[in-house]
């Protein structure tokens, strides 16, 4: 399996720069979280590697296999839920694969249903399923947890989590959640001024708990590294419970 | 005070299944003849008070008997097969060609430069101009008439597939693209599903255009048909045949109108649309 490797990548939309000389391997097998502001050009990078973005400048080695599940659904409104989740798989196995991936994200019942007839979180949740289908090399998420509750989003990461485990699979995550990035990913890089401000090496493998004690620790700075301002002292907040 | 809004509260509740009775009506499939048989029963009494006389209005009796007439003796019959048949070729004909072309322009870029000029061109003109140059080219036969239908179906078929195709979410092609799937694949179940309203939309049109082309091309030289039947009455001022062959039109209009509704519930179920309230 190949590595991901980005040498000094440039993007500008209209002369304005969004990416600013990215330099980044991603080794194969290894889940990456993508954290930033909104606008800083997460998406962006996103899709240079997929493929769909031409940088401006730059050198990128990426894969043909690859699959992404979009920071928006992108459900064909047209084919029911089970033959957007089975979009171009071959036709063997087909069904059984596509009734698998839809248990797996707690979607069973909603194989017959029309994307419109889905909550966002639910939509969302077969966006991920039609990505996880694939078996790619290489899986990119676009805020994949994004539309979804506390419970269910636990469950998502844990099922994301558990399968890159067992396939080996190397995962880019677009998140805004730093805690969700903490948890799941090995690396956890900052984008800020279309550059890489910061890299963040997690100890141990994802999934980990959320009780596991050096996550706070490893969150807080990288809020400190995104500009989030953090309580004076004592960096947990006095809602918090233990 | 409490007890007012107490009350009212239950009312407002109550109100909710007369929305759903007055939803439900709309869907009675009876409902929407209510107007066209008003204006039957309309027609009916004007010729009857003899308001207008007969050779000009004749009564809707008059009509069904002029009916009855040409079902006996058989050249209503026959009619209507020839003109269904024309209809349906040249409707066949021109939907194939209208959707290839539709689909070849949306598709590729190179394909709309080939195609869109010239079916921009063939629209601007009324397809009945065309009727000379036809008659030239395929005589005065069933090929002429077949043929300017199907040009009359074409133009809007492929008016709105392209505009159906181009209007597609290209992040939804993004989707495909990005997964690798083949070209037919991206063709049919991303842009032909996703441009289908508008197709379905461009049917209707068409459907509405075989007919005018039909008559036209009926009335320009035929042996059978309803455009014959047509020409024929108004030459020996027989009105109640040529109410009879209008109100055939106007019949068989609905009929395809229905179809293709039809067509677009069975479809388009996927849509979440507006339907009036
Ligand atoms: N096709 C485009 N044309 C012009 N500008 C674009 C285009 N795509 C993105 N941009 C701009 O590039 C910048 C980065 O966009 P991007 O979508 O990568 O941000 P993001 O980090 O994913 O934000 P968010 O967290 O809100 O999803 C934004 O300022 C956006 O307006
Ligand atoms: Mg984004």
């Amino acid at each position: 399996m190949p590595e991901i490797r980005l040498e000094r990548i440039s993007k500008r939309f209209d002369d304005v720069p969004v990416l600013d000389g990215i330099d980044l391997v991603i080794p194969a097998g290894e889940f990456i979280a993508i954290v930033g502001r909104s606008g800083s050009g997460k998406s962006t990078l996103l899709r240079i590697i997929a493929g769909l973005e031409q940088a401006t400048s730059g050198r990128l080695q990426s894969t043909d296999r690859l699959a992404v599940a979009f920071q928006e659904a992108r459900l064909m409104p047209w084919l029911k839920v089970a033959e957007n989740v089975g979009f171009g798989l071959p036709a063997k196995d087909q069904s059984r694969i596509v009734a698998d991936a839809l248990g797996e994200v707690g979607l069973a019942g909603k194989a017959a249903s029309w994307p419109l007839t889905l909550s966002g979180g639910q939509a969302q949740r077969v966006s991920l399923a039609r990505a996880l289908v694939r078996q790619p090399e290489v899986l990119l998420l676009d805020e994949p947890f994004g539309a979804l509750d506390a419970l269910t989003k636990l469950e998502m990461q844990n099922l994301v989590g558990t399968l890159w485990r067992a396939h080996g699979w190397t995962v880019v995550m677009v998140t805004h959640d730093v805690a969700e990035a903490v948890r799941l990913a090995d690396r956890v890089i900052v984008l800020d001024g279309g550059q890489i401000s910061e890299s963040v090496a997690i100890p141990g493998r994802g999934p980990r708990s959320p009780e596991d004690g050096h996550l706070a620790a490893l969150e807080a700075q990288l809020l400190r590294h995104l500009g989030v301002p953090l309580p004076a002292g004592n960096a947990a907040p006095e809602t918090a419970h233990s | 005070m409490t007890i007012e809004t107490e009350t009212l509260q239950p009312t407002r509740i109550a109100n909710r299944p007369q929305r759903r009775a007055k939803r439900d009506l709309s869907r009675n499939v009876l409902l929407p003849w209510l107007s066209p048989i008003a204006i039957l029963l309309v027609w009916w009494f004007v010729s009857a008070a003899g308001i207008v006389g007969p050779k000009v209005l004749p009564s809707p009796v008059l009509v069904v008997a002029a009916a009855w007439e040409l079902t006996l003796n058989g050249r209503l019959p026959q009619a209507l097969v020839a003109s269904l048949g024309r209809v349906l070729a040249g409707t066949i004909i021109g939907v194939a060609l209208g959707l290839a072309a539709g689909l070849l322009a949306g598709y590729y870029r190179a394909g709309q430069i080939v195609v869109d000029k010239p079916l921009q061109m063939l629209r601007a003109v009324p397809f009945n101009a065309l009727v000379p140059l036809f008659i030239v080219a395929f005589g005065i036969g069933e090929w002429m008439k077949v043929s300017l239908i199907a040009v009359g179906v074409l133009v809007p078929i492929y008016l709105n597939t392209f505009a159906g195709v181009r209007n597609v979410d290209s992040k939804l092609v993004e989707v495909g693209l990005v997964y690798r799937a083949p070209r037919y694949l991206i063709a049919y179940k991303i842009l032909f599903l996703g441009a289908l309203p508008s197709i379905l939309t461009g049917l209707r049109f068409s459907l509405a255009i075989a007919w005018i082309a039909l008559v036209t091309s009926e009335t320009v030289n035929a042996n059978a048909g309803i455009g014959y039947i047509l020409a024929q009455a108004q030459r020996f001022v027989r009105t109640d045949q040529v109410f009879l062959c209008i109100v055939i039109y106007a019949f068989l209009g609905i009929l395809t109108d229905y179809l293709v509704r039809l067509l677009e519930g069975r479809l388009l179920a996927w849509r979440n649309t507006y339907d009036g309230r």
